[in-house]
């Protein structure tokens, strides 16, 4: 089955970003993340690895500029994806898109957000690069508002097309890979944990109902990474519409299975799972904050949805797999 | 999408076009036009993964995909050949032996003759390792007896897949096998089972000592297990799955009836259906690569499944603002959606094949 494009570098990035992050001490429930003991340190290693930087030279202000550079978005996603597998929720798809916008170099080591960070991390970034690439330094702000994942936020009402544009669809591709790998690391520590607890005189995983969910749920995570997959070899295309579209599919499924994935890991997991000392938090309240992320209106991303049927059947249409 | 696969669903279209029908919801498993499905065989539609010398065109399953899509888009009448080139010919061309082959597949790449499938039995349902239909070896060949039931087409298909028990022991999946049988043999029985909108899908065939000859036995004797589960790649992983009820939403959509609630809903509707042609698309490469992605299929199946039922729930508050036509298609696509759940294996059993994966 197909899953998201990765190259051999890609795949070799995630498996170092996993190496990585586990060895990584996650922040305190309740707590903020940028105020966790280890959080800058962490930041540091990320940039030293280079994991911030990966689409500096990116042109992701035309759909051509997105096609020819789909091995280093590739990159960019693996690194995603792996850290929000293990918990770890750092800026890094923020600034990688950001840096990406931006017109003029930006000196390593700086969180900077762009309007596609919809305000998440926004109260702590030292730069913010508009839509015209332009950088604009920042100072720290004073007390600041927090996302359901602890995440620094500065809640605003942002355009409802901020998506359409290539590097909002960049910066759509990021989030649902950040979404799938929440999502792929929940189901994980859902399996072993009911694989391990025995309740009943076996383990959870034995019984019927248990096993159907875990089945269930696995579907969902397939079902997610194949609308990610789509979205990436439309990528390579530089069409448009269909690349929108794919964004869209992608979106819509991230929100679905998030909510999904978090709701029913917690229920395997039981009252157990609820618990600070539980990190499956880690992945469900990251799910539960990337599901919402920009979504402020009822009727998002509804005028990339086909009018007719020919438009559906076409849209629909997949891509045929490309050789990166 | 390749050029060929592009001539391919034009060539569909044309014939959709030029053909006097009406669309229907589940058309796979409804009325029977072999005219129709003559008219794909002679404009080289059917069969295109077959080797060319019986009666195929040794294309790829991508080819085969791009024309079963288009045939499900439109609805058209394709229930007299889908069992046997969509499952019996290649079931023939992988387990069968070169004189079962010869006589059996270019005729149904002509769609010259029908098959209707014989695997569910009474007291067995899904579980086939519960086959109690026995077929016993004669000096003259074999005698089948038994009954299976829920066998679409059986009154009008020339031939019988049937899926019979042919030796006794400990193990339930050992001891079956596969074979051909001609629905005029002497002690076959074809009873009807209406379905619940009074129309005629299913069947009960009896075998009352069935004589089949020793040449129609599919593949070799005792290993009926491995092949069928072979197949299941090919019934559960194809577009039928989830395209069942496609004509519904396209006419839906071209009555131009939703508002912006409506298209919200949309979203969700319009990224499964997306994703299942996707994976539709990656199974019928590994397919074409020799694999049998039994568990890509259960995962469409399942997925598909539910787009159905999607589908169902997002038409029903739109029927007030939609004409007889589409209304026509809610009912037949209500009507079916039980039907569309169940074969090829329910919900569950698709979970317990994904769930055995992860074990």
């Amino acid at each position: 089955m197909s899953t998201t494009i990765l190259t051999d570098e890609a795949a070799q990035l995630a498996a170092t970003v996993a190496d990585v992050v586990a060895t990584w001490q996650l922040p305190a429930a309740g707590r903020l993340v940028p105020d966790a003991e280890h959080f800058h340190d962490q930041w540091k290693v990320a940039e030293e690895l280079g994991w911030t930087t990966i689409l500096d030279d990116v042109d992701c202000t035309s759909f051509e500029g997105l096609a020819q550079a789909v091995e280093l978005i590739t990159a960019a996603a693996a690194v995603t994806r792996a850290l929000a597998h293990a918990g770890a929720a750092l800026p890094v798809r923020q600034t990688l898109v950001a840096r990406a916008l931006a017109s003029q170099p930006i000196a390593t080591g700086s969180i900077v957000v762009s309007a596609h960070s919809f305000g998440v991390w926004d109260p702590i970034a030292s730069a913010f690069v508009g839509a015209d690439g332009t950088t604009q330094s920042r100072a720290a702000q004073g007390p600041v508002d927090r996302d359901v994942a602890a995440r620094p936020v500065h809640r605003a009402d942002h355009p409802e097309d901020l998506g359409d544009q290539p590097d909002g669809v960049l910066g759509q591709f990021l989030l649902v890979e950040e979404i799938a790998g929440a999502a792929h690391g929940a189901i994980e520590q859902a399996r072993a944990y009911v694989s391990s607890r025995v309740q009943f005189g076996r383990p959870l995983i034995k019984l019927p109902a248990v096993a159907q969910e875990l089945g269930r749920l696995t579907i969902a995570q397939l079902q997610l990474d194949e609308a990610i997959a789509e979205f990436a070899r439309r990528l390579h295309t530089g069409s448009p519409d269909r690349i929108r579209f794919a964004a869209l599919a992608a979106r819509a499924l991230a929100c679905d299975v998030a909510s999904d994935v978090a709701a029913h890991t917690h229920q395997l997991h039981g009252a157990l799972g609820l618990t600070a000392d539980a990190t499956l938090r880690h992945h469900t309240l990251l799910l539960w904050a990337d599901r919402d992320e920009g979504l402020h209106h009822r009727s998002w991303g509804v005028q990339r949805l086909p009018t007719c049927e020919v438009d559906l059947w076409s849209l629909s249409q997949p891509e045929p797999a490309h050789p990166l | 999408m390749t050029t060929r696969e592009q001539s391919l669903r034009v060539a569909v279209r044309e014939l959709c076009a030029e053909w006097d029908y009406e669309p229907r919801c589940d058309a796979w498993g409804g009325s029977a036009d072999p005219e129709f499905s003559r008219e794909l065989g002679r404009r080289g539609l059917l069969a295109l993964t077959w080797p060319k010398d019986l009666g195929g065109a040794a294309e790829s399953n991508l080819s085969r995909l791009a024309v079963t899509e288009e045939l499900l888009r439109a609805g058209a009448p394709v229930s007299y050949h889908w069992a046997g080139e969509r499952q019996i010919g290649p079931t023939l061309i992988r387990h069968g032996n070169r004189e079962l082959q010869d006589e059996f597949c270019s005729r149904l790449a002509r769609a010259e003759i029908s098959f209707a499938l014989g695997m569910s039995e009474p007291d067995a349902g899904s579980d086939l390792a519960s086959v109690r239909t026995t077929a016993t070896r004669t000096d003259e060949g074999w005698v089948i007896h038994g009954r299976k039931v829920w066998t679409s087409g059986a009154h009008f298909a020339d031939y019988l897949y049937v899926l019979a028990r042919t030796s006794k022991g400990e193990d339930r999946h050992a001891g079956l096998s596969e074979f051909v049988v001609d629905t005029a043999a002497p002690g076959v029985h074809v009873q009807p089972i209406i379905g619940m909108d009074g129309g005629h899908h299913f069947n009960e065939v009896v075998f009352d000592e069935v004589r089949v000859p020793d040449r129609w036995l599919i593949g070799t004797e005792g290993h009926g297990w491995q092949q069928v589960i072979s197949q299941l790649a090919f019934e559960r992983g194809g577009p039928e799955r989830f395209l069942s009820m496609y004509p519904l939403l396209g006419a839906v959509l071209d009555a131009d009836v939703l508002d912006d609630t409506d298209r919200a809903a949309l979203r969700v509707l319009t990224a499964q259906l997306t994703v299942l042609r996707s994976l539709s698309r990656d199974i019928a490469t590994a397919l074409d690569a020799g694999h049998s992605p039994v568990t890509q299929a259960a995962t469409s199946k399942y997925l598909g499944n539910r787009l159905e039922l999607a589908m169902l729930d997002f038409v029903r508050p739109l029927l007030s603002r939609c004409d007889g036509r589409v209304r026509a298609l809610f009912d037949a696509a209500v009507i079916a959606s039980p039907k569309s759940g169940l074969r090829g294996g329910a919900a569950p059993v698709m979970l317990s094949i994904v769930t055995k994966e992860m074990q």
